[in-house]
């Protein structure tokens, strides 16, 4: 039974991870076509993915996308909680499903939706129509570690806070922040992480010079030859979300991210 | 409107949680360093009283005073009140210091001078070696010492407390009250003190209101409720009492009791001749006597040694009687469940009750 349950974890370790590890791998090779294992090792494809205009524009856009977005889903979202989590009742079970629903439906139908409500309203620009969309999409990850962290805050140190003279807002700077910072923080890492991957909703909402980099990896292996440039690209997120991960596991632990639980 | 001697004055108040009345057109008035003790069973309204004092609950009707000023749509951090809470309620991300001077900080008290007053706070609550320790390193006394002293750092007008002591063992507890009541007295600070446990309220309060279904039934100091109270809930609630029936005779001044024919002033108590009444007597002011003196015959069921008392549980023509005689008293020498004695006591403490 137990070698059976080891054999299963390895295996699904393989397959899970394998794939990566071969793309990670392959990016360092120096040679010109795919093959595994490598030929020797060069950081030239590294090199070509920054010296390539387009794909480097479209990393820093991506970061900054990322970046924006995940401090707009983590500031509304953390607001959000706040309303839902101290009260009941039908009213705010709906509010919540509204803010847990880009979960459930499929974000290609969220990225449509949003090019024709932009174009409805007359325009937006490609960047902000980005950050709107991953601000959405990262909305519920907050609003799920950031309620169950506030519901593990007494309500009674609220009060305590405001029967001693403390406004709402310093009880939330004071008391409430601090408590249920680790939520915060994860719920803002899984939305940065999700929008610097993202390529649903940006198939629709990107335009002509305002790429995110899946997308632009997604159109150079359409159209360009030189997968060894996508291999780097990809060896780059993925040393990105890896550092990101080390930094979150140091501050509040690996388990509260995964399980955005407190 | 005279409100110069009063610190928290309730005025008419009344407050529903859907169709149930937790508060029903409720006056308080409390006075200047007064210990004034909410009592009642669970669901009486005395914690959204406290609560509605405090601003964390709105009257539907009604007015709330603080020194005489309105405070009923004042939100709460803005009203001069500080409040120990139940499960103490300290925050734990903040060292105990930091937790004593938190009010302070709010209210923009400079470090210095908050860091000096919070520590003179833990001296007064005998815990200043605590400063640097955070809550959860700290017994449920000491829990309790810091939310004092958070409390009363303030400086407030009145002191208000939501059973802080019900999260204590026995022990603790009694500690705890005279403790809480020197430090209440040393810093003359009206107090208000919600709490179910009747002996807690005898113990500590100038005053007491015992309250049922969102109404104050009787208040007074503990001895006047303790020794007359003024009906039947007030009666069994508030420590136990024998009931006798008994009858209002001719000028409503006196009832005789049915059972033994004694004929006591009635006092508050008013009726028509003929008229039924009940009357309370503390199972302490009842004595047990040999058989053929005078008073009420009854046969003893149960005697429960208690150390400093002992109780007996008598029968008295199929009612049941509580006499608490004081360990070792001489009325005790050679009595044995299943003996005939007679009960008797003196009219004055028998206390005619209001019907209800």
């Amino acid at each position: 039974m137990r070698g059976l349950l080891i054999a299963l974890t390895g295996f699904s370790y393989v397959v899970v991870l394998l794939p990566i590890l071969i793309v990670v791998v392959t990016a360092f090779s120096a040679s010109e076509f795919f093959a595994f294992p490598p030929k020797g090792f060069s950081l030239r494809w590294f090199e070509a993915f920054f010296a390539s205009d387009s794909m480097r524009g479209a990393f820093s856009r991506s970061l900054q996308i990322a970046t924006i977005a995940s401090i707009l889903a983590t500031v509304l979202g953390t607001m959000a909680s706040i309303a839902i989590a101290r009260r009941k009742g039908t009213l705010f079970n709906l509010v919540q499903g509204m803010f847990l629903a880009p979960l459930i439906f499929p974000a290609i139908v969220l990225g449509l939706s949003l090019l024709i409500f932009y174009k409805s309203i007359g325009g937006v620009p490609d960047f902000l129509g980005l950050v709107i969309a991953h601000s959405v999409l990262g909305l519920p990850f907050v609003v799920r570690s950031v309620t169950s962290s506030l519901l593990a805050v007494d309500p009674a140190l609220e009060e305590a806070g405001q029967s001693l003279k403390a406004s709402p807002v310093d009880v939330f700077i004071f008391i409430i922040a601090p408590l249920i910072w680790p939520g915060m923080l994860a719920g803002g890492i899984f939305a940065f992480i999700l929008s610097l991957g993202e390529l649903n909703t940006a198939l629709f909402l990107t335009g002509p010079g305002v790429t995110t980099l899946p997308i632009e990896i997604f159109s150079y292996l359409q159209f360009q030859g030189g997968q060894l440039v996508i291999a780097a690209a990809s060896a780059i997120q993925i040393f990105m979300i890896i550092a990101i991960v080390l930094i979150a596991e140091r501050l509040i632990g690996l388990k509260r991210i995964v399980r955005s639980e407190s | 409107m005279n409100t110069k001697e009063s610190v928290v004055r309730l005025s008419q108040v009344t407050k529903r949680f859907g169709q149930s009345v937790a508060v029903d057109q409720l006056d308080l008035d409390i006075g200047e360093g007064s210990f004034f003790s909410l009592l009642g069973p669970s669901g009486c309204g005395k914690t959204t009283s406290l609560r509605m004092i405090a601003g964390f609950e709105t009257p539907d009707e009604g007015d709330v005073f603080i020194r005489g000023q309105n405070v009923t749509r004042i939100v709460p951090h803005k009203r001069d009140f500080a409040m120990v809470f139940q499960n103490f309620a300290l925050f734990p991300h903040m060292s105990v210091a930091e937790n004593v001077a938190f009010g302070l900080k709010m209210t923009g008290v400079g470090k210095a001078e908050r860091e000096q007053r919070a520590l003179e706070a833990l001296a007064m609550v005998r815990l200043p070696q605590f400063a640097d320790r955070y809550p959860k390193q700290l017994s449920g006394g000491q829990q309790q010492r810091v939310a004092i002293a958070r409390a009363i750092v303030m400086r407030p007008a009145v002191l208000l407390l939501d059973e802080p002591l019900g999260a204590l063992d026995k022990n603790l507890r009694e500690e705890m009250q005279v403790e809480l009541r020197s430090l209440q007295q040393d810093l003359g600070i009206a107090t208000v003190f919600v709490t179910h446990d009747q002996e807690e309220a005898l113990t500590l309060s100038d005053t007491i209101a015992v309250m049922r279904d969102g109404r104050i039934e009787q208040s007074g100091s503990p001895s006047d409720v303790y020794e007359r109270p003024v009906n039947r809930f007030v009666a069994t609630f508030l420590g136990a009492s024998n009931l006798l029936r008994g009858r209002i005779l001719g000028t409503g001044k006196t009832a005789r009791i049915d059972a033994s024919g004694i004929a006591i002033p009635l006092g508050d108590a008013t009726g028509k001749d003929g008229d039924e009444v009940e009357i309370a007597i503390r199972p302490e002011r009842m004595s047990v006597q040999p058989q053929g003196a005078a008073g009420v015959p009854a046969v003893i069921k149960a005697i429960v040694y208690k150390g400093a008392t002992v109780s007996l549980y008598c029968d008295a023509s199929g009612e049941e009687r509580v006499v608490f005689v004081p360990g070792g008293h001489p009325s005790l020498i050679g009595l044995k469940t299943g003996a005939s004695v007679v009960l008797n006591f003196d009219p004055a403490h028998a206390v005619p009750l209001r019907s209800e």
